[in-house]
């Protein structure tokens, strides 16, 4: 299984680039993630999304509607596609630690 | 990923196993597929495709990916089916067990194996070849066939089943929304209707005997929320007694991705659908904006399960929208969709499901102008997304399906000036959207029962 390097530590991610497995997110993993995904720095907008994604997902075992992440954040689609280019399913989700949202997203 | 085909790969090599041998067990699997009391569902259809190809090429002149590529041989239609053609000669005819180079007919090697597996997955099977072959062959059952014999053999993209059918049964849905998610989804369209449109629409879940159940493709509520939005502001407009319905009471999920690659799939799936529908108790199931759950629930169940099994009605979210509007049901005012729009036939909704007419009766009474596509309708062009595309990111995927159906979609699109393209299928507004944002068009992608609900008349 392909990995990436945290700091030394090598970090397990599925095919599509998201962490294998979940519990071992943490804020340098994120920005490794984050990387991978063309993001050189995580700003604060970033955490705001990615806070909100974490918090969610723990509450209900799965990413939140997009429409809603948008409310929640007050950030517009085009505002969360500017911070993460792969999208809120595919960009900021993977940045957060998710597992990749599976059905048609 | 290494090259096997092309520069692309759908399948993982974890799914794939390049380097095992799995010629005879392809082959065995092959030899069950072409008996018809093992495979009896598209029998006819699938054999006679694989024996009467006259290799005229007018199939390959309409086709998406074969045309957008420059005409690149490995992506003409024939060249696909050929790769499952030629082994079904060498193997299952006498001539091509005799005489093999006089017939065609040529041995399958891993290599070949890996190619083909590959290539079953770059054709999403919209039969615009089958719609102008002179003598009826379907290049599309010939491809779905191949993908069957590969899930026989245990190859079939995760996308497609340990995160789609597989999860779908687990969960009830292949998004893995739980109960309570689900509910709290609803709650928040029902706050968001009354924001943005300023009146309360109460969505009902887990009715029991309502006449209408609603059975919208799960990822709209995470990704295309405006289409359920608009679904729910129209049933409450009609004044009808309908109902959503959650994890909780069995499948809440439309879609059934076994119509792409297995039948077994297919079966088990659409088996739970018709036993959610029994136990909620009601008439009518409405199945939302996706083309192929369209297929799956209105035709396909039609020959797998007896009438008197599935004891209600099937009609599509847009068939009950065009009754409604026509006999006064609901009133739209046209004016309040102003911006030009146009309309992209789904394949499974048009070619495959012969609603032509009443997504344009429907567009053209809420649009104040509606402009068509060209080609539209029989030869509408696939967008790309179906099949389950939409959902395939792997090896460079995106890029092949924006460099192929994507290019022709977005000239189209152009050529018509609209800035809005009204959508009625899932997998059509995942691939658009991707369309959209990789061509840079001014345009952006509405379900008809947003645009409907945008008209409505209170």
């Amino acid at each position: 299984m392909p990995a990436i390097n945290v700091g030394g530590i090598e970090i397990e991610v599925d095919e599509d680039g998201f962490i294998a497995d979940p519990s071992k997110w943490n804020e340098a993993v994120a920005k490794a993630l984050a990387e991978t995904e063309g993001v050189t720095e995580l700003t604060e907008n970033h955490w705001k999304v990615v806070n909100y994604l974490r918090q969610y997902y723990q509450q209900f075992g799965i990413a939140p509607m997009i429409r809603k992440l948008c409310k929640e954040t007050g950030f517009s689609l085009k505002e969360i596609y500017d911070l993460f280019p792969s999208g809120p399913a595919k960009g900021a989700c993977k940045i957060a630690g998710l597992p990749k949202p599976t059905g048609c997203v | 990923m290494r090259k096997v085909f092309d520069d692309y790969r759908v399948l993982s090599d974890e799914t794939l196993r390049p380097d095992e041998p799995r010629v005879e067990k392809f082959l065995q699997a092959m030899k069950k597929s072409l008996q018809q009391r093992d495979n009896w569902t598209f029998w006819l259809p699938y054999t006679l495709s694989l024996d009467t190809c006259m290799k005229c090429g007018t199939c390959a002149e309409v086709c998406p990916v074969y045309l957008a590529s420059g005409k690149k041989d490995i992506y003409h239609p024939v060249y696909r089916s050929d790769m499952l053609r030629k082994v079904y000669k060498r193997y299952f005819t006498l001539p091509g067990r005799l005489f093999p180079g006089l017939v065609g007919a040529e041995d399958l090697t891993e290599e070949k194996l890996n190619a083909m597996a590959e290539n079953v997955y770059r054709c999403t099977i919209c039969r615009r070849c089958a719609y102008v072959c002179p003598v009826a062959i379907d290049n599309g059952v010939i491809v779905r066939e191949a993908r069957k014999i590969f899930d026989a053999i245990d190859i079939a993209p995760d996308e497609l089943k340990k995160n789609g059918t597989q999860k779908q049964i687990k969960f009830g849905n292949a998004t893995g929304t739980p109960a309570n998610a689900f509910l709290d989804m609803i709650e928040f369209l029902e706050e968001e209707i009354e924001d943005t449109k300023g009146y309360k629409v109460k969505i009902p879940v887990d009715k029991e005997g309502a006449e209408y159940l609603l059975m919208h493709n799960a990822g709209d509520y995470l990704a295309f929320a405006e289409t359920v939005m608009g679904a729910a502001e129209v049933m409450d407009a009609a004044g009808v007694d309908w109902t959503l319905n959650s994890p909780a009471k069995g499948v809440n999920d439309a879609v059934n991705y076994g119509v792409f690659y297995s039948d077994a799939e297919f079966t088990t799936i659409v088996k739970a659908h018709v036993e959610t529908a029994k136990k909620l108790g009601i008439k009518t199931l409405v199945v939302g904006e996706c083309g192929h759950a369209f297929e799956a629930l209105k035709y396909l169940m039609l020959r797998l399960i007896p009438p008197e099994e599935r004891p209600f009605e099937v009609k599509s979210i847009l068939e009950l929208e065009d009754e409604w509007i026509r006999e006064g049901r609901i009133k739209v005012d046209p004016e309040k969709n102003p911006e030009p729009v146009t309309y992209h036939d789904s394949c499974k909704l048009g070619r495959l499901g012969g609603m032509y007419e009443e997504p344009r009766r429907i567009l053209k009474a809420c649009c104040k102008d509606f402009r068509e596509l060209t080609p539209n309708r029989e030869m509408s062009i696939c967008c790309g997304g179906g099949s389950g595309f939409a959902i395939m990111e792997k090896g460079d995927f995106r890029k092949f399906r924006m460099e192929t159906y994507g290019k022709l979609k977005a000239e189209q699109l152009k050529a018509s000036g609209a800035s809005i393209i009204a959508l009625a299928c899932s997998n059509c507004k995942g691939q658009f959207r991707e369309i959209i944002n990789y061509y840079q068009l001014p345009v952006r992608f509405a379900g008809v029962s947003e645009l409907v609900a945008n008209a409505l008349v209170r």
